[in-house]
This record gives C-alpha cells, structure tokens and sequence, in this order.
C-alpha cells in the first residue's frame, strides 16, 4: 500500500541476518505473503523459496521480484501445513508472522 | 492458523530440514510468556519535530489473541517433544510509517482487521496532528526472533 513503510530501519532483517548463517543454504519461508522479506534475505541464501496460501500475495511478490534475484528465488502457493518439498531438504526455514 | 494448522506446520518444517537445520520463527511478541494475563500491544505514536508523542495502543481482537498465545504455547510444545531446541531469543520493536491518518486508517480497515483504534487514542491522534501538522503516524509493534535448532532425525 502506498504510503506505508514497514520496517524501514531494516531491525527485522539485521536480526534475522545476525543471528543465523544464510551464506550458501538454501531456505524455505513460509508465510512469504508478499515477499518484503524475501527480497531482503534473499541476497545472502543460494536458494529461498517462499511460500504462501494467499495467491494474490504470491503474484504480487513475483511482480516485484528485482531481476537479480530471479534465479534465486522462487514463490508458491501453498500452506504451511502441506508442504510437498522433499524430506531433509533445506538447511534453514524462516516461519514468516505465520504462527 | 488454527492451533492444528500451527502443530502440523511446526512438524512440516521439522520433517523438511536437514538435521541440524535452524528454524527462524519471527511473529508480534504479543505473549512471550503464554501464562501472562495481558498482550504486549502495539503502540501508536504522532512523530513530528524529531519527536514521538504517544497516542495510544492499537486494541486486538480476543480471536487474534488467543492465535497468539497458542503460536506461544505450540512452539513451547514442540520444543517439549524434542522436534527443536531453543537457541536464541530476542525481542525487538518492528515499526510501521503512515505518511497520513487517512492511509492509517484505511491500512486499519483493510489490512488489520482484527484491529481498532479506540476512541480515546483516536482523539489524541487528532489533537496532536492538529498541534503538530507536519508529522506522520509510527506504530511500533513488539516482535520477537526466536532462533531454533531441529533436533532428532526425519
């Protein structure tokens, strides 16, 4: 929404960057919505992939996706409660204002 | 998410992460302690000049409450089963910016629906934009990082 600013101060990402190692892994969010945080972690991972039910929210995340991080991120809809992924095959989650 | 939701997410991630995988949990501190009898609530403060002159809290629905209190309880719980160990915690202020009341209170509409400003904070809100016309609205609400570690296989 225009006319809103959420987390300009960046204390949520400084947090979540200071406290766990993203260099090299790769990640899954869950509760992605409308990728604000995934754009922001997603210079430090090798891989994020974010996911979220709501699907307007996924269309707009990959809307405003920057170029550079195309090849590393990748969104879909979908719960936490129903993941499909692989067993063991993340080395980090980040639980998005999901619980 | 309903409490179900909440139990099968947290062993969803469990089942997906390596071993020794970390799992980041960042959500509103609004009961760190699942025990205690009233919510951290985000405040909503008129900034101009420099400064921040508090206006009020932003009332949550007792439905959001008690979300929020069982996320506490749950994740307590799977850290009482084994599925994680608790590494680290920390309590921050996250911070939203309303260029004007107007976006504000359409943001209330439409995005916090289980939010209201009441009426005396409302009137504060007003006074001071009216004293202080250049300013805008900041509401900080508590936020914490929790940082776990997946413990056992799977």
């Amino acid at each position: 929404m225009n006319g809103v600013r959420r987390d300009p101060e960046h204390m949520e990402t400084r947090r979540l960057l200071g406290r766990i190692a993203f260099a090299g892994a790769r990640v899954l969010e869950v509760g992605g919505g409308d990728g604000r945080l995934t754009r922001r972690i997603a210079g430090a991972a090798r891989e994020v992939v974010s996911v979220d039910p709501n699907a307007d929210a996924i269309a707009r995340a990959e809307r405003l996706l920057p170029a550079h991080l195309r090849r590393t991120v990748r969104f879909e809809v979908a719960s936490g409660h129903r993941l499909h992924f692989a067993d063991a095959s993340f080395d980090i989650a980040v639980l998005s204002w999901s619980l | 998410m309903s409490r179900e939701g909440m139990v099968h997410a947290l062993k969803q991630i469990h089942r997906v992460l390596q071993p020794r995988g970390v799992l980041g949990d960042l959500r509103p501190d609004r009961y760190p302690d699942p025990g205690q009898p009233h919510p951290h609530l985000p405040s909503v403060r008129w900034a101009s000049g420099g400064r921040e002159i508090p206006a009020g809290v932003l009332e949550k629905a007792p439905e959001n409450l008690r979300r929020h209190r069982t996320a506490t309880l749950e994740l307590q719980r799977a850290i009482g089963e084994g599925l994680f160990v608790l590494e680290s915690t920390e309590a921050f202020p996250f911070r939203y910016h309303f260029r004007t009341e107007e976006i504000f209170e359409t943001f209330l509409r439409t995005g916090w629906k289980q939010t209201t400003l009441g009426a005396p904070a409302r009137r504060r809100l007003h006074g001071l934009r009216r004293a202080h016309p250049a300013g805008q609205i900041v509401v900080i609400e508590p936020f914490r990082l929790n940082v776990l570690k997946k413990q056992g296989g799977g």
